[in-house]
């Protein structure tokens, strides 16, 4: 909901995938940050507030509401005004989920490619 | 190059940053016998792969740093780790 094309370019494998990893390793942006490991409680607290404030508003996890419910609770995100927000600082949560978002499904050739930016890549990722 | 434990050198420099590896090289063509010690991965060219998310192999995929003292903080952006320090951090992605 934070990006287009996040869900396309399987953004929840990338960060599953990174959680799972050693925090040594570990290349997600809550890192970055310097929050403290284990990485996955700063997410969990994020997500059991979205479901907590979806629960409180319409009677239902978050998952399980209508679509324009969930844009009215992830909205407000960015301007880091959430009433009854009970998560990690919300501007940072925002910042650290859409982050990781961007990079995974736009930080590569194929990615600008899609927004139609042109690239000159010196260095191209190996390939499996 | 790696030394030994019995080598003998005229300057010892802890971490190969960018700084100092133009330090180092300075002073080896100047006939100085100059040893680096990097604890980081080596680099190579084709680790610098120009891409947003590989690129935060380089700028954050290592332990994270810890202060010491009363006051302390842990970071890891632009800590700098392996061959190219925290410079490496601005290769051209």
């Amino acid at each position: 909901m934070l990006l287009p094309g996040a869900a396309a370019a399987d953004v929840v494998h990338f960060v599953d995938q990174q959680l799972g990893a050693s925090p040594d390793l570990c290349m997600l942006m809550v890192k970055y940050f310097s929050v403290a490991p284990p990485y996955a409680a700063f997410y969990s607290a994020g997500f059991d507030a979205f479901d907590a404030l979806a629960r409180r508003r319409h009677g239902a996890a978050f998952d399980a509401c209508a679509a324009e419910q969930k844009s009215a609770l992830v909205g407000p995100m960015l301007g880091g005004q959430l009433e009854g927000w009970s998560g990690p600082p919300l501007p940072l949560f925002y910042m650290a989920v859409r982050s990781d978002a961007v990079d995974v499904a736009y930080g590569s050739s194929a990615g600008a490619k899609a927004l139609g930016l042109p690239t000159l890549e010196h260095i191209l990722p190996p390939t499996p | 190059m790696t030394a030994s434990k019995d080598d003998k050198v005229d300057v010892l420099i802890v971490g190969a940053g960018a700084a100092a590896s133009v330090f180092a090289a300075t002073l080896a063509a100047a006939g100085r016998r100059v040893l680096i010690l990097e604890r980081g991965a080596p680099r190579k060219l084709g680790d610098l792969v120009s891409s947003q998310i590989w690129a935060r192999r380089l700028k954050w995929g290592a332990p994270h740093i810890e202060e010491t003292g009363p006051d302390s903080i842990g970071y890891c952006f632009n800590a700098g780790h392996g061959v190219g320090g925290a410079a490496v951090h601005h290769y051209a992605v």
